[in-house]
């Protein structure tokens, strides 16, 4: 338990990280990244942050202590009479996408897909409190470049292989998901969250000074609208379960011992649907989506390299963990 | 090429002919949900009845292809028609499209159209149904849709054309689109436009879960527009339409035209490659296989 508690306020720590998405954010994001001020503004979240009622995880990245174990990162139920798999994430101590984490996903997902008796996929947390809280930074901060680049392709592999997957995928939410986490539930066919005021979900990057990739943004308007897109996205906002499912962020709020369940029982309707028919639907609503953000996928790994790379992006990682390092104490 | 392997998965027949002995126990109006075989309308008795107000400038036409309306040939082409000579039409500004047929607006595709026939006539229909969504949608007209009774499939289809969607409050009455709960998919046009009305979110879940909504829930997303007890729903309809109709003509139409053009542009661009792949897909051993095997048991089912 105090384990967990040091890891949620460190992970209540902010940290910077810019991914331009546009040249003329990439300037501005340069200029911004001069502003010292950014690390004050930092800093006065970090405290800020605790004084919440809500379990604030992670806001943005999580730099947990390096889980070196070889434990898998994920487990895989699979029922073989109802075609459904269940992955819990099990990445202590709040399931951070990490290079480690995203590759062993990537390989789960695709084990599945080529399953032929393998219909659904439940996704969900065997993390107290977590669904996900983000990207691991420690992926990010004194690697080469092809460290990054290995990263950014396992991110990128992530959102893609969920959000084209043949089968059912359904994200059973039973803890707060910020940022990464929030872009893995949103790539799913449907979103069980649990009803619990101290979560929330949705991509605060903005409020410490950072972006998300333009196929985030482009996934997450087919499902919200441009309109709340924009207002999540600008103001970096984070919505508790009830406001989430205003905005159609979730589909659906369940009390927290019952969200597995939901998603079981929901899991089951939408199998009764004939899967040919319903996967070509999946494919003709997602496609255009799809096909846009492979046009751009290269150029959205060139961007993020330099930006990752960058002198000023790698002191500002530093710094940060340096501060992690002392809160820990 | 996916949606051949469709057919071939014989659970389909069996999910269907399961559907449609559920359908009867439902309380609700449960009209053949995705295709319609009624028996042929051989009259020749139209099909439709345009009643056109001169003074008002408005066009009210009520479908009446009994039972329910359903879309076939016969009817699109006439439907076809009517519309070309209302559009030419400088003195008519407005249009409401109704049934006169009781609990039903229209039960969809005839699926008479498309089964043991040649090529020819299968692209005959096809182009038919594809005209009656063009015609309808990029009119310049106010079009209406006054439902008047459950709507699944093609009737959604036709009703999401209008500008304007007016239901009856009859929890017993449906709207939506089935296609997936017996196999079958909507043409992406479909989806391209129920996208402009009720958003992507909707309509990937809509179509993929084959939904179809009571009038209710049909408003909560947006599928309708305005629910009224089912005597006042052509009333309402008028009402509309004179408030529509207050606004200066040419603005409207101009402004109809920058909204819609895009989607058009778009189904323009695909319309031969869907007309193929509904020639393919309709002509295969295995679909004429699965229309038939429903023909038979509605047979059985008349008795």
């Amino acid at each position: 338990m105090d384990a967990y508690k040091s890891s949620v306020d460190f992970a209540e720590a902010t940290a910077f990280l810019s991914h331009a998405c546009y040249e003329q954010d990439k300037m501005a994001l340069r200029a911004t990244l001069k502003n010292k001020s950014i690390l004050s503004g930092l800093l006065s979240r970090l405290s800020s942050c605790s004084s919440h009622g809500r379990v604030c995880v992670s806001p943005v990245l999580v730099a947990q202590r390096r889980n070196n174990s070889t434990s898998p990162k994920l487990k895989v139920d699979f029922n073989q009479s109802t075609g459904v798999a269940v992955m819990h994430m099990q990445n202590p101590p709040v399931n951070s996408l990490s290079l480690g984490f995203l590759t062993e996903f990537c390989i789960a997902v695709e084990k599945l897909e080529m399953d032929k008796s393998c219909r659904g996929l439940i996704l969900t947390s065997s993390q107290p409190k977590v669904f996900s809280a983000g990207l691991d930074i420690m992926d990010m901060y004194g690697k080469k470049l092809e460290q990054y680049e290995e990263f950014w392709r396992a991110v990128q592999e992530m959102w893609l292989k969920l959000y084209s997957s043949n089968m059912v995928t359904i994200a059973a939410i039973n803890g707060s998901s910020p940022a990464g986490g929030c872009l893995m539930s949103l790539s799913c066919d449907y979103r069980i969250m649990a009803d619990n005021p101290r979560y929330s979900i949705g991509f605060n990057e903005t409020q410490f000074g950072i972006v998300v990739p333009v196929w985030c943004k482009e996934a997450m308007t087919t499902i919200v609208g441009h309109r709340n897109t924009e207002l999540t996205l600008e103001l970096g906002l984070l919505y508790n379960p009830s406001d989430a499912l205003k905005i159609g962020l979730v589909d659906q709020l369940v009390p927290e011992d019952q969200v597995l369940a939901t998603a079981t029982k929901t899991m089951t309707k939408w199998l009764a649907i004939p899967d040919h028919a319903r996967r070509i639907t999946k494919s003709m609503m997602r496609k255009p989506t799809i096909d846009k953000i492979m046009s751009i996928r290269e150029a959205d790994m060139q961007q993020y390299i330099s930006f990752i790379s960058k002198d000023s992006t790698q002191k500002m990682l530093g710094t940060y963990l340096e501060m992690l390092k002392k809160k820990r104490g």
